[in-house]
């Protein structure tokens, strides 16, 4: 049967030796959770701090090693590449399309971007269209110079044709 | 030597008198300690008054200005009320409150000045609560201004003396009385829980006045409670009343110390609270 426990003054009563033992059980308990607590904190903060000078170094070795080196070839490749995207290849190409007709097919083009040199390929049926071929490159307004480089007959399915190079110079009209 | 000088005094207040026991030099108890007899309270005041101004001279005659007091109340300072168990009411604060309600519904305005206790809460269980003046609290707190007594303890003698003997009781069906004189306090427990409390006055201020209140008492609680009690339900019995040891009635059951450590009889009980 329990207790009425009525007390005016409203006093707890006293805790019985088993209230005491767990108290203690609950004090030690908080006790090794702060320590833990704490550890873990530290370990976190030592953690953070380790994370935060690594990046710190890798940011400065950035700045201060790779960028000097790497630059100027970098600079230079960048200032290269820039120069040959900018370069008109579509207004020369079209050109190239222009100028051949049916009797010359073209095979391919070798461009040095820069120096605005090409190596033209092509084949044709006869030497009379690869020397007409040239000569019509020679009008174009962006062509500076187009000589016939080499030829050789070769024969393609049963077919005789002669398949020529053209060395040409080219620039933008002035 | 601290607790030397700091004597534990055990005092029972009543309406007409004031008992004052506690340890002897030899750590038993010896004869029933005399009772201080009290004037009557005027008309404007408190029943509890001409006792307290008993117990404050009586410190200052003794010259026990920094003893310890546990103070035992007798039932005609105390009302108690029997509530209902409120599965609504989660909080400590909302019993209070409920509490408080359910004696100012009973009481009217009175109640605003008293002081109200109830016991742990018990899901499904009805709770015993009671309440007593709040100038009584004040006053028993204020006799630090004789020299530094020390009240520790305030209980109604009716929760004092049940918590000493409910083991006795187990849980089964019984009644639970605490006698005084001019008044009697009887409980109905049934498997554990409280089903009927009630205190009522009785004429005859002799030891044995509880036997002319009881059989009503025992009716009006049994039919309030609902409860088909069996004619054999027992009745333990707690404070002034009978001498220990003696089978007056069936079903009877007086609850006395045994051993020289605490009073077996007579008033002495109500200042131990026993």
């Amino acid at each position: 049967m329990q207790r009425l426990r009525i007390d005016f003054l409203n006093r707890r009563p006293p805790a019985s030796l088993l209230g005491w033992a767990l108290t203690l059980v609950g004090v030690a308990s908080m006790a090794v959770a702060a320590l833990d607590y704490g550890q873990a904190r530290d370990e976190l903060q030592s953690t953070l701090d380790h994370a935060e000078r690594q990046a710190r170094g890798s940011k400065q070795r950035a700045r201060s090693g790779a960028a000097p080196a790497v630059a100027p070839e970098l600079v230079r490749a960048s200032a290269r590449a820039d120069a040959a995207l900018t370069q008109p290849w579509g207004r020369l190409l079209r050109e190239l399309e222009t100028v051949a007709d049916t009797r010359v097919a073209l095979l391919g083009v070798e461009a040095q971007g820069a120096a605005r040199t090409l190596r033209i390929t092509a084949e044709a049926a006869s030497m009379a269209d690869a020397v007409d071929y040239v000569e019509r490159l020679r009008q174009s307004a962006l062509t500076k110079s187009a000589v016939l480089g080499s030829h050789e007959w070769r024969n393609a399915e049963g077919v005789e044709v002669i398949r020529f190079s053209v060395d040409m110079a080219w620039g933008a009209p002035s | 030597m601290w607790f030397a000088e700091r004597p534990l005094l055990q005092v029972a207040l009543l309406e007409d008198r004031l008992v004052v026991d506690g340890p002897r030099r030899d750590g038993g108890v010896g004869t029933d300690p005399k009772p201080l007899p009290l004037a009557g309270a005027g008309a404007d005041e408190p029943l509890w008054r001409p006792a307290m101004a008993r117990l404050a001279g009586w410190l200052r005659e003794e010259s026990l200005p920094r003893a310890r007091l546990h103070i035992h109340l007798s039932s005609r300072f105390v009302r108690w009320q029997l509530l209902e168990w409120q599965p609504q009411l989660t909080q400590p604060q909302e019993l209070e409150a409920y509490v408080r309600l359910r004696f100012r519904a009973t009481f009217g305005a009175a109640a605003d000045g008293w002081r109200v206790m109830h016991a742990e809460p018990m899901p499904g269980r009805a709770v015993p609560a009671c309440a007593i003046d709040e100038a009584l609290v004040a006053e028993l707190q204020a006799l630090r201004s004789v020299g530094d007594a020390r009240v520790v303890r305030i209980a109604p003698y009716f929760s004092a003396a049940f918590d000493r003997w409910c083991a006795r009781l187990g849980r089964q069906t019984a009644w639970f009385g605490a006698a005084e004189p001019g008044s009697f306090t009887l409980g109905l427990l049934h498997k554990g829980a409280w089903r009927g409390l009630r205190s009522m006055r009785h004429p005859d201020a002799a030891d044995g006045g509880w036997r002319g209140v009881l059989p009503a008492m025992q009716a009006q609680i049994a039919l309030a409670s609902g409860l088909a009690l069996p004619q054999d339900t027992p009745v333990f019995l707690a404070g002034c009343g009978a001498i220990p040891g003696r089978r007056d009635a069936p079903g009877l059951v007086w609850l006395a110390p045994e051993g020289r450590h605490e009073p077996a009889q007579g008033l002495a009980r109500m200042a131990w609270g026993i």
